[in-house]
């Protein structure tokens, strides 16, 4: 007997809109993006599309078409979301699957609940996010005098923002975490937060082309002037893109060396404006939110000193001077690294302290969100070697909660993780403790002793 | 072709409603729905509505099957927000479930294959089979005509449409409730049965029953009874009201004894007054009056041995009182020793005893099992918090609780709580469960 | 049989993309009632109630899309029809020659009991345009070849001769299944295993 195991995997992605195709006999122009890794006949392709598509079709008289979520076979999982009126973004993955051999014969053991439904919903719609931060609406794309030039137009900008989008994807790598959907908040002392905030006011005055701002320090967010949507989408933008890039340079560079005073400007530059570095990029022009829930296009300049980063952002519209970008940076350049530094010095003081080794399961990981602000802090993170079973007990629990009412839930799973989830008043408390011999009462006085010290020293619950 | 279409727009729209499910809102509003189709499409079956009108939507779903098929691949489910549709295929039928609960897939589709196995108790397995085979356009529909009441009656049961009942439980846990009767009385029957039957050839088992709850099996041919095949003996006889008014003589599979042959249930009530359900199951056709014979020698028995006090007794209360064991702040449990298929509730109390409110418990209970119960990710305990109540699930090596407390209750107290009850419960469990079976 | 349930006929329309076989339904059936899978899953699903000699039947009509990529759902689509009807365009030879392979399609596919008896009806569609390329007679003979097929001269677009056409699919659907008695059939007797041990199958059962 021997037994073979396929991991997880993409099987394809898709998106569609049937308003596109008049006729029995037009099919194909439903479709505006199809990938999935292999070469796919064009059948194959439609099929699995006609599929979805009567699926939305059989469920729409029970709640309505837009409400459809998934459809589940013995060896698919396959989310739906419907971002833009008529048109639907398709994930379809191949479960991971044991393939024993008995006696010659072969039994798959498909492991659908491996794969959390939640959580892959949640990347299906972040994906969206995405496409729309950098290329706007699907609607928007729509460019071009007939019918077949839009859509053509449309279908060739999903093909070159998906297609490089869907390659680099590491599937398995997904948890809970996806599914949170904000931010890791680092909280300052009032005074340094009233300088921070001092600074921007000034920067804002004296270069009045600029209309927002937010401010890192390492990936975790300090100020932010843009809608959480479009946080949530520059932080993803941020950690995975520009950081290990900057990350790369200045470790090259030797700015980790902490005698940085005296050269700031050295050490502190522009990752995306103008500059005579090789490491700068051109501003990205981005889609924010405005008040009123439309889109404008902006451009995002983002400066860097002592492990700080500053975005600033500026109506595409706006023409800046020429000598604007020396300007700003000769302006803020020192500023900037001195509080960066001292933000440096308070978070080494003040952060919280992440059990490092696994031989340390036992002390609580934790994170508080506030909902309202779609932002976190706390010890449970990307580094955390949860179990995949408790990662997705986790996932579960966020997913039928409604976090304005009170509500305690405490689960102990067989490979004795607890997990305790607490909500009131929009904050949640999620904490990880891995003990065998604690009880009910044990856990619930750890979580308390937390909760009571997070609250008592910071304003993250105040906000 | 226009023209047609606005002469109708009026006339019609009434019709519409009739004929088009898709235009019926309160048709397409029911919490849930079940269909049982066969493999060309054609309808067996439905909960709400009629057969015939639903045609085409039966051709849909069977399309939808077909179609994943094809890639050699099998339909099991569909998400919708608050909506979920559970596909399964047995044999040569296709069963559909749709549900705005909060059940999970897998109870769906237990709940299914409680359906087909119903389906096979009224026809056997080989009887639908060789229906199909000879051909594929059969209409299941004159086969079954008459028992459909069944499996509404199964259905209805399932949750908590109408009654405030412990019922939904031992469908949840898909184990049976047994009836407390203290084991000197339980033996008493047992014996009672065993020495009026024994010499009866062919006699399998002997059931008694009585408010959907198990008083005693007796397996006079030393055969096992799956859980399965006794709850539908449990539905049968809890949908027909006829069997309390005359003695019955009823053909019934029994799926996961045999599903090709038939089994024949005497099925009659004890006497006016005791109105426990006995049901004496032969694999002879013609042992019905063998059978009426024995059945008044067990009345005979049990009245002289006092067992239709002891019956009666448990027939006129309302079931476990938390009250009277001094638990009072747990408000609702339910208890099922590990391994074995039997159960027992606590008597529904205040808020619960409203039909909105006891559907909220069951929802609370149907939340919990489905979490702990989760394949491969299944949890040992959960302790829930909200506004209105806490709520409790506890698995662990020798049974599972599930139980609903008051809001206010401190932790501290829940555990102490719990100890009392699993102690009340130790200390009668002879009375509360059945030893003597194998399987459960 | 007269206190049965009422009859349910499934009816397969085959034929060429384009001779109007969605026309016709629509003309038929009411187009509200159908619903619009045929360019996904391959099949649009239409009921209708007829009465036949006194006998309410429900139609369950499933119009097949054409198309090459839907060809390998024959054998499901087809199983258990009760009748089959072959449509094609009056204006379009091509369409009527093509009805030999519709028909030994079906018949391969649907597999029937017995084939030579299979109740099908033949339409010839679009008899209002006047570019009119299969004669009457042609097709009348071909129907009459094979078995004596009903065949009907349809107008989709005038509603001539549909009602009727569907009346005969009926009432033809009906006979057939009027000749199969209902096997009163002793059932099996129980296996009863001569020691208590059952083979376990009760542990792996999902109940």
């Amino acid at each position: 007997m021997s037994t073979n195991r396929k991991e997880l995997s993409l099987k394809s992605f898709f998106i569609f809109n049937s308003t596109f195709s008049v006729s029995e006999d037009d099919t194909e122009n439903k479709r505006l993006f199809y990938f999935s890794g292999v070469e796919t006949p064009e059948f194959k392709q439609l099929n699995d599309l006609g599929l979805v598509e009567a699926i939305i079709n059989f469920v729409g008289p029970f709640v309505g078409e837009e409400k459809c979520q998934a459809l589940h076979t013995q060896k698919t999982k396959q989310f739906f979301y419907t971002p833009e009126k008529d048109y639907w973004m398709v994930l379809i993955l191949n479960l991971p699957n044991e393939v024993t051999s008995k006696d010659g014969a072969q039994v798959s053991d498909y492991k659908v609940e491996e794969v959390n439904d939640e959580v892959y919903r949640h990347f299906l719609k972040q994906s969206y996010r995405m496409f729309r931060f950098f290329q706007g609406t699907f609607e928007c794309n729509l460019k071009g005098k007939s019918k077949d030039d839009q859509r053509t137009n449309l279908s060739n900008v999903l093909k070159e923002y998906f297609s490089s989008y869907l390659e680099s994807l590491k599937l398995p790598s997904f948890n809970f975490l996806t599914i949170l959907q904000s931010v890791q908040y680092f909280p300052l002392q009032k005074d340094l937060f009233l300088r921070l905030h001092n600074f921007i006011k000034m920067v804002k005055s004296t270069f009045t082309s600029i209309d927002f701002c937010t401010y890192f320090f390492n990936d975790h967010l300090v100020w932010s002037e843009i809608a959480s949507e479009d946080l949530l989408c520059l932080n993803e933008y941020l950690t995975t893109t520009l950081f290990p890039k900057a990350i790369k340079a200045e470790i090259s560079s030797g700015a980790v060396d902490r005698n940085y005073l005296v050269d700031c400007d050295r050490y502190g530059g522009y990752l995306a404006g103008k500059s005579s570095s090789e490491n700068t990029i051109d501003p990205p022009v981005l889609y924010l939110h405005e008040k009123n829930g439309g889109l404008k296009m902006f451009s995002m300049i983002v400066y860097r000193t002592m492990n700080g980063t500053f975005c600033l952002f500026v109506d595409v519209k706006k023409d800046l001077p020429n000598d604007f970008y020396t300007e700003l940076q000769s302006y803020m350049a020192q500023q900037l690294a001195k509080i960066s530094s001292d933000i440096g010095s308070f978070y080494l003081k003040s952060s919280p302290k992440t059990p490092t080794s696994n031989s340390d399961l036992e002390t609580p990981r934790y994170l508080f969100i506030n909902d309202l602000t779609q932002q976190h802090r706390g010890t449970l993170n990307k580094q955390s070697e949860i179990p995949l079973n408790i990662s997705n007990t986790i996932a579960e629990l966020f997913d039928d909660s409604n976090s304005d009412k009170y509500h305690e839930v405490m689960v102990k799973s067989t490979n004795d993780y607890w997990v305790v989830k607490k909500s009131s008043n929009h904050r949640q408390l999620v904490v990880v403790i891995h003990s065998n011999k604690a009880t009910l009462i044990d856990i619930s006085n750890d979580v308390n002793r937390l909760f009571t010290q997070e609250v008592k020293n910071n304003v993250f619950f105040e906000q | 072709m226009e023209n047609n279409e606005n002469k109708c727009e009026n006339g019609q729209k009434e019709q519409d409603h009739q004929i088009d499910y898709r235009r019926d809102r309160e048709w397409l509003e029911k919490p849930k729905h079940i269909f049982i189709l066969s493999e060309a499409g054609k309808p067996i079956y439905t909960f709400h509505g009629s057969e015939d009108k639903l045609a085409s939507l039966f051709g849909v779903m069977q399309a939808l099957v077909s179609f994943v098929q094809q890639n050699d691949d099998g339909i099991t489910a569909i998400f919708a927000e608050g909506y979920k549709i559970v596909f399964l295929v047995r044999n040569s039928l296709i069963l559909v479930a749709t549900s705005r609960t909060n059940c999970s897939t897998h109870q769906m589709q237990t709940q299914l294959s409680y359906l087909y196995n119903q389906i096979l108790s009224t026809l056997t397995y080989s009887r639908v089979n060789r229906s199909f085979e000879k051909r594929k356009n059969f209409d299941l529909r004159i086969l079954l005509s008459g028992s459909e009441r069944i499996i509404d009656n199964f259905l209805v049961h399932d949750n908590s449409v109408r009654k405030v009942t412990n019922d939904v439980f031992s469908n949840l846990t898909n184990s049976i409730s047994i009836m407390k009767i203290p084991i000197t009385d339980r033996n008493n029957i047992v014996s009672s049965i065993q020495s009026s039957c024994s010499k009866i050839k062919d006699l399998i088992f002997a059931i008694l029953l009585a408010k959907n709850q198990l008083i005693s099996l007796v397996r006079l041919k030393n055969q096992t009874l799956h859980p399965v095949d006794l709850k539908l003996i449990f539905n049968l006889i809890d949908c027909s009201e006829s069997f309390k008014s005359t003695e019955s003589w009823v053909p019934i599979c029994l799926p996961k004894f045999d599903m090709n042959g038939f089994m024949y249930a005497y099925i009659t009530y004890l006497s006016e007054d005791c109105e426990a359900c006995l049901i004496l199951m032969s694999s002879d056709c013609e042992a019905f009056s063998v059978l009426k014979e024995a059945k008044s020698k067990i009345t005979d028995k049990l009245r002289r041995n006092n067992c239709f006090n002891a019956i009666n007794q448990e027939i006129f209360s309302n079931g476990y009182n938390l009250d009277a064991l001094n638990i009072p702040e747990m408000v609702h449990f339910v208890y099922k020793p590990k391994g074995i298929y039997q159960i027992i509730c606590s008597e529904i109390k205040p808020p619960y005893t409203s039909v909105s409110e006891f559907k909220k418990l069951e929802g609370i209970y149907f939340d919990l099992y489905r979490k702990i119960h989760k394949p491969h990710a299944p949890l040992k305990l959960i302790y829930e918090v909200r506004e209105s109540e806490a709520a409790l699930a506890w698995v662990t090596t020798t049974h599972e609780l599930y139980a609903v407390f008051q809001p206010t209750v401190e932790k501290n107290d829940v555990i102490m709580l719990v100890d009392k009850l699993f102690k009340a419960i130790a200390k009668d469990n002879d009375n509360l469960f059945i030893k003597n079976h194998p399987y459960f | 049989m007269a206190t049965r349930k009422k009859s349910l006929l499934k009816v397969i329309i085959l034929g060429d993309s384009s001779v109007g076989k969605t026309s016709l339904m629509n003309q038929y059936v009411n187009k509200r009632f159908s619903t619009q899978y045929k360019a996904t899953i391959g099949a649009d699903f239409l009921t209708k109630e007829v009465v036949v000699d006194d006998r309410v039947v429900t139609m369950q009509i499933w119009d097949t899309a054409g198309q090459e990529r839907f060809q390998s759902l024959g054998v499901a689509f087809y199983r258990g029809a009760d009748c089959c009807v072959l449509v094609y365009d009056v204006t379009a030879p091509n369409s009527f020659k093509n009805l030999d392979s519709w028909r030994d399609e079906f018949l391969i596919q649907a597999g029937p009991r017995d084939p030579e008896h299979f109740p099908f009806v033949v339409l010839g569609n679009k008899v209002d345009l006047e570019n009119r390329q299969v004669s009457t007679r042609r097709a009348q003979q071909w129907a009459q070849s094979k078995n004596d097929i009903p065949y009907y001269e349809t107008s989709a677009k005038e509603g001539r001769n549909v009602e009727q056409a569907f009346q005969t699919i009926a009432k033809n659907a009906l006979a057939q299944e009027a000749e199969v008695e209902l096997y009163n059939e002793f059932p099996d007797k129980i296996r009863v295993q001569s020691d208590g041990n059952r083979n376990g199958n009760s542990d792996n059962c999902q109940c």
